[in-house]
């Protein structure tokens, strides 16, 4: 008796707090949430109508969500195979006894202390005003018309942002999985005579692979989810040709005031990004069981 | 070889003055006039002129939104911490039944994206409750989105630490409290300072989230005073730049020092979630 009250008074004490707040902020809303994608609820109005699942059938029906979820894709395996390759070829020259290591580390980790929005605005100077005045000197004619206003070029924007700034963190993970490689083994490569080239490709490479499963999946739900720089850098623009999902979804349901549809929506990027965790913990174990 | 090497120093140093560069442009165009940046954003200034900056700290409201920011962040780290430590305490040393099932539920919900909770709680938060423009909601809502997050990684660090200790703590008359408080926080210094640097930086940073609930200029973040001042266009560049510098610079100060901790915090933070 005496025992299970002090339970209940450690269980009030210790777990009520932080689950009411979970609750409250979490929980609730995401059911509340499923609710209101059966209705057509506008944000304002007091009133609403049941509409069953017209919201998902309109959200697959409508042709600029599907152009945003396109835009994703192309935008997010863009970016994770160059910051990815980036972040690993950084990675792999720090770890070559380089004096200074941890100067350069905290030089390309810099980008990542730094909020998306502010980071979006810092390039857009730097692409409206640094590029096109550097292609007016140089003659290049690429440069000479800003990146932002040229639908076809904006989407290239991003993903020199987004790599510029993923790769470095990408960079720090790959360190520490490089520093594990034992030194015995590529000391016996390089008596047996294998070359940089041979050294990476069949000993750390291979002796890396957790690292690089946790860096792509990360570098995947990341951009996956990527809203500020998308509103900082190019608000969707020029002619919503960079209108990725997370920024689509803010505006169905903040500048076209259609909460049950933007909801929708929401679902469907939650349940994206949810196969790509599944998937990710299942490739994460089979990996653990060959090593 | 020494030819190799310096080859690949020179690789390097490159690589790092790319992604060093647009810093770079940044900060010597903001002690030019709008015109001669526009001109030729890759001079160096003539002379340290702070107009911008008096401008930007003006228009910016500054000191409001530094305040606001700072007292957003402090709060939310601290109260996280103290919160989430303690439950995942328990979580730790007590195999309940129903510590199992909440853990497994903050753990499962880690994986949604912040947008499927976007849209309810702006109606519930703002819209029912009446809670918009107010630092506190969004202390409490920051709160609630980190929980699973802290927990996780608390407890998976609670969990090496021997239960003997707390048992024999308990056998000299302990309260749970007494124990967790006295004996058992001080020992979680190392995972604390990685999950603080985590969510401190995070909710500084902040700019959907807080967007949704503060809109008035009194209540106004860093990250939003920084997107009303560059969306409200004017031609004036130079004033918005400085803006920028000054929105990144109490995070730059704060780098410099603590570049080992925030690097590892931020790197395990998310490696580990």
């Amino acid at each position: 008796m005496v025992k299970k009250k002090a339970s209940i008074r450690i269980f009030l004490l210790f777990v009520v707090p932080a689950m009411f707040i979970w609750i409250t902020v979490v929980l609730i809303p995401f059911i509340y949430g499923l609710f209101i994608t059966f209705t057509d609820w506008n944000g304002l109005s007091m009133d609403y109508n049941f509409i069953g699942f017209d919201n998902y059938k309109s959200v697959f029906l409508d042709n600029t969500f599907i152009e945003s979820l396109k835009k994703t894709f192309v935008y997010s395996f863009s970016s994770v195979v160059f910051s990815n390759l980036l972040g690993l070829a950084i990675a792999l020259i720090l770890t070559c006894k380089i004096k200074g290591q941890n100067l350069f580390r905290m030089g390309f980790f810099t980008p990542n202390i730094i909020g998306g929005i502010i980071l979006g605005y810092i390039w857009n100077f730097i692409f409206a005003f640094a590029l096109t005045s550097f292609g007016r000197m140089s003659g290049i004619e690429f440069f000479e018309k800003s990146f932002l206003t040229d639908p076809k070029k904006a989407m290239i924007a991003l993903i020199i942002v987004t790599t510029w700034q993923m790769s470095g963190y990408l960079m720090v993970i790959y360190i520490a999985g490089l520093i594990n490689v034992p030194k015995d083994v590529i000391e016996a490569a390089e008596i047996d005579g294998a070359g940089w080239w041979k050294k990476i490709r069949y000993i750390k490479l291979p002796m890396i692979r957790s690292s690089i499963t946790i860096c792509v999946f990360l570098t995947i739900t990341r951009t996956f989810m990527a809203f500020d720089i998308n509103l900082s850098l190019t608000a969707g623009g020029p002619y919503k040709s960079t209108e990725m999902i997370s920024y689509k979804i803010y505006q169905t349901a903040f500048s076209n005031m259609k909460f049950g549809l933007g909801q929708a929506q929401a679902v469907v990027l939650f349940i994206i990004v949810a196969i790509i965790s599944i998937i990710q913990v299942t490739v994460s174990r089979r990996g653990e069981v060959e090593a | 070889m020494k030819k190799q090497k310096s080859f690949t120093y020179l690789i390097l140093i490159t690589l790092l003055i790319i992604f060093i560069i647009p810093f770079y442009l940044l900060i010597i165009n903001t002690f030019k006039t709008t015109q001669q940046f526009v001109l030729n954003p890759f001079s160096l200034p003539e002379s340290f002129n702070l107009d911008n900056y008096k401008e930007a700290i003006r228009k910016m409201n500054f000191s409001v939104s530094f305040k606001n920011t700072l007292i957003i962040s402090v709060s939310t780290t601290l109260l996280n911490t103290v919160f989430s430590s303690m439950i995942a305490y328990v979580f730790s040393r007590k195999d309940w039944k129903i510590n199992k099932f909440l853990f497994m539920l903050l753990v499962v919900s880690m994986v949604a994206p912040f947008q499927v909770y976007m849209i309810p709680l702006v109606k519930i938060f703002g819209g029912t409750l009446g809670m918009s423009n107010k630092l506190i909601t969004v202390i409490y809502v920051g709160i609630g989105l980190t929980i699973p997050f802290s927990v996780f990684l608390y407890r998976g660090f609670l969990n090496s630490i021997p239960k003997e200790l707390d048992e024999a703590a308990l056998i000299d008359g302990c309260s749970m409290e007494k124990t967790f408080f006295r004996i058992i926080l001080p020992l979680m210094k190392p995972i604390m300072v990685t999950v603080m640097v985590f969510v401190g930086l995070g909710s500084w940073n902040e700019y959907l989230m807080t967007s949704l609930f503060l809109t008035k200029t009194e209540t106004r973040t860093l990250s939003i005073a920084a997107f009303t001042f560059l969306t409200n266009r004017s031609a004036d560049y130079s004033p918005m730049m400085a803006g920028l510098v000054l929105g990144i610079m109490p995070i730059l100060i704060f780098y410099l020092f603590g570049q080992k901790h925030i690097i590892e915090g931020v790197v395990q933070g998310s490696v580990k979630g």
